[in-house]
């Protein structure tokens, strides 16, 4: 019975392939969103999760993740949450808890240019950091350079930095000084009396490449909360650190206690923390919130798709009109009629599917290596792109043949219930 | 045996228009013998072929075969194993080989156990000189050829009963001679009863018997 299912299919080749036609671009767009946006989730995590361990955490005061970690609605007459200021004691404290392995401070300092001693022009949208990290730290996807730590009055600069200065190879530039000034143009800077002539100037002694993350230049943390205190007006580093603290701690957990750690603190000083899981949870959702929405528009034309199926098994039902007489008259049950018509439209939804695939598959191959080299010059480290999941391959051929099938019904139905007599006196 | 008891067929054109097609017709039939319905067209023919092969189930009357009434049985059972039928114009399935073809009642009945259907092919095939097109498509047969696929294929789940339905009209007189020959042939070998709807006198003038319908009525026989 299959055999001859089939043979009525391929009877009308092109018409065949023309129907299937719809379901191949509804496969080819369904499996283009969920193949790109899984490959894109998985760059973007395997992009964190070199930059963070898991164990590792990022502590801040708030404000630049809460978008991520999720603020709720506020009101005026809420009671104001009281933050804690990370200042050397919160630090101690901190570090003397059970479950830390490692502490690191860090400051943020933008509004300022970072120019090459010598050179006019200054390295545009500075963003910096003064940040106590070893060059061995993970963060960093490459270091150049013979030292463990920034030191004082020393400054590691990043690639795109050395680059800005057409100085490609990092020994080129260990060792020259780059000057810090308030940028004049930087619509962060507050014109302030106080900061107006301010420089300072650092020797570079490592080269650092951050990944995606921007990053341009990293100071002893010493260094940069003196930098601050000057800026700001305060009368000494102590001063400022007391007042106004540290903007993050960079903290290493032992493994199994991340979650005992992020809540003691929460619980204790009201700070937001985020780990590369949380990124990824958060970019999981991004990710499948677009692939569900983007679907969506797959599925309208699986939808078209379907009615073009219908429509054609609807003609078909007026061509075999005879044939299906010829076939009750010999013993076909309605139910074989039925099965019969079912599995031409099925036929028709996997050859539309196993096409779209094809399809995909070579689109994939194909521009796969455009991609990486896009995203390497990007900054990301990536030698594929596109992965062919055969699971997710199954799944959407065997929901061409469902959107086959159900299509069927309708004509299944109509063919099955026709008069034999009647159907073997039609011309 | 077929027995047919007062059979009355009437149809409904409309409200003022009502046709009888067969008015209380009662005959029987031996298991084996060959018999010619003839008449006049509009006479009733067709539609006692219809009741005979079980594709019209509404009439009035009853119709035993083997002693049992053709309503108790399960109509595509019956279909597929009582009656075998031969059509005026082949109706074969033209996508399908000769060989095909013939076996597709067995692709909806499993009449034959999977040992026997070739042996049964074959035989078939060589029967009715159709070996060396068993892997040809209908397109590339002629006429009696085509024919004696439509008998092949009526013959092959060994129904008791053959109906064939002006098997020579398309055909002309050398190739329907042939037919008819090869018919009364394989209803002599196969036991097999044969009622044939017919104009043609070659056909009518050979059978056991002859029905005579006019107006829904058998006129003689």
């Amino acid at each position: 019975m299959f055999k001859y299912a089939l043979s009525i299919v391929l009877r009308r080749k092109m018409r065949t392939f023309l129907t299937s036609l719809g379901i191949t671009i509804a496969v080819f767009l369904i499996s283009f969103i969920i193949f790109g946006m899984q490959d894109l989730q998985k760059l973007l995590v395997d992009q964190f999760n070199t930059i963070l361990k898991p164990n590792q955490i990022i502590v801040t005061k708030g404000g630049a993740f809460s978008m991520f970690t999720g603020v709720g609605e506020q009101t005026y007459d809420q009671e104001e949450q009281k933050q804690t200021i990370m200042n050397e004691d919160v630090l101690n404290e901190i570090r003397a808890f059970e479950y830390v392995e490692d502490i690191s401070r860090m400051t943020v300092i933008t509004g300022m240019n970072i120019t090459l001693i010598d050179k006019k022009v200054p390295y545009p949208q500075a963003f910096m950091s003064g940040w106590d990290v070893k060059s061995n730290n993970s963060y960093f996807k490459e270091f150049s350079g013979n030292v463990e730590r920034v030191e004082p009055g020393k400054i590691w600069v990043s690639k795109a930095f050395s680059k800005f200065y057409k100085l490609n190879d990092p020994n080129d530039i260990i060792g020259m000084k780059v000057a810090i000034e308030p940028s004049s143009s930087s619509i962060l800077t507050n014109r302030s009396k106080s900061i107006i002539g301010k420089k300072f100037e650092y020797t570079i002694t490592g080269v650092y490449d951050p990944g995606q993350d921007k990053n341009d230049a990293i100071l002893h943390v010493e260094d940069s909360t003196s930098m601050l205190a000057d800026l700001g007006g305060f009368k000494s580093s102590n001063e400022y650190i007391k007042e106004i603290g540290y903007d993050n701690l960079y903290v290493t957990t032992y493994t199994d206690n991340v979650k005992e750690f992020k809540k003691y603190v929460k619980d204790t000083y009201n700070y937001d923390t985020f780990t590369a899981d949380d990124v990824i949870s958060i970019l999981g959702s991004i990710t499948q919130g677009l692939t569900i929405a983007l679907v969506m528009f797959g599925l309208v034309s699986a939808l078209v798709a379907g009615i073009g199926i219908i429509n054609t098994m609807i003609m078909s039902i007026y061509e075999q009109t005879k044939e299906i007489g010829i076939i009750k008259a010999i013993g076909a049950s309605n139910t074989q009629v039925l099965t019969i018509f079912l599995i031409q439209s099925g036929f028709i939804g996997l050859f539309g599917g196993v096409f779209g695939l094809l399809l995909i598959f070579a689109v994939m191959k194909l521009t796969d290596p455009l991609i990486v080299d896009q995203l390497n010059n990007a900054g990301f480290g990536a030698t594929t792109f596109f992965n062919f999941d055969i699971t997710i391959a199954l799944v959407i051929t065997a929901l061409s043949i469902l959107v086959g099938v159900v299509a069927g019904v309708y004509p299944a139905i109509k063919a099955a219930k026709l008069d034999p007599i009647k159907a073997l006196r039609y011309e | 045996m077929i027995k047919a008891e007062n059979l009355n067929k009437t149809y409904v054109m409309n409200k003022k228009v009502k046709v009888k097609a067969l008015d209380d017709i009662s005959f029987t039939i031996k298991e084996g013998s060959t018999i010619a319905i003839v008449g006049p067209s509009g006479s009733g023919k067709s539609t006692m072929l219809n009741i005979l092969g079980g594709l019209d189930t509404e009439y009035k009357g009853s119709l035993l075969v083997d002693g049992k009434d053709i309503k108790d049985y399960d109509t595509n059972y019956y279909r597929r194993n009582i009656v075998g039928t031969i059509f005026q114009q082949f109706n074969l399935v033209s996508s399908l080989t000769v060989a095909e073809n013939i076996l597709l009642p067995i692709t909806f009945g499993k009449q034959l156990g999977k040992g026997r259907v070739n042996d049964r092919l074959e035989y078939l095939l060589g029967k009715l000189g159709l070996k060396e097109r068993a892997d040809h498509k209908p397109t590339e047969l002629s006429g009696g050829q085509s024919q004696r696929v439509a008998i092949a294929r009526a013959l092959i789940a060994k129904p008791k009963i053959i109906l064939a339905d002006e098997p020579t009209g398309n055909l002309d007189s050398k190739t329907g001679g042939e037919i008819v020959d090869l018919l009364f042939e394989l209803n002599k070998e196969e036991g097999t009863t044969l009622i044939i709807v017919t104009h043609d006198p070659e056909l009518f003038n050979n059978v056991d018997r002859k029905i005579h319908l006019r107006d829904g009525k058998i006129i003689q026989e």
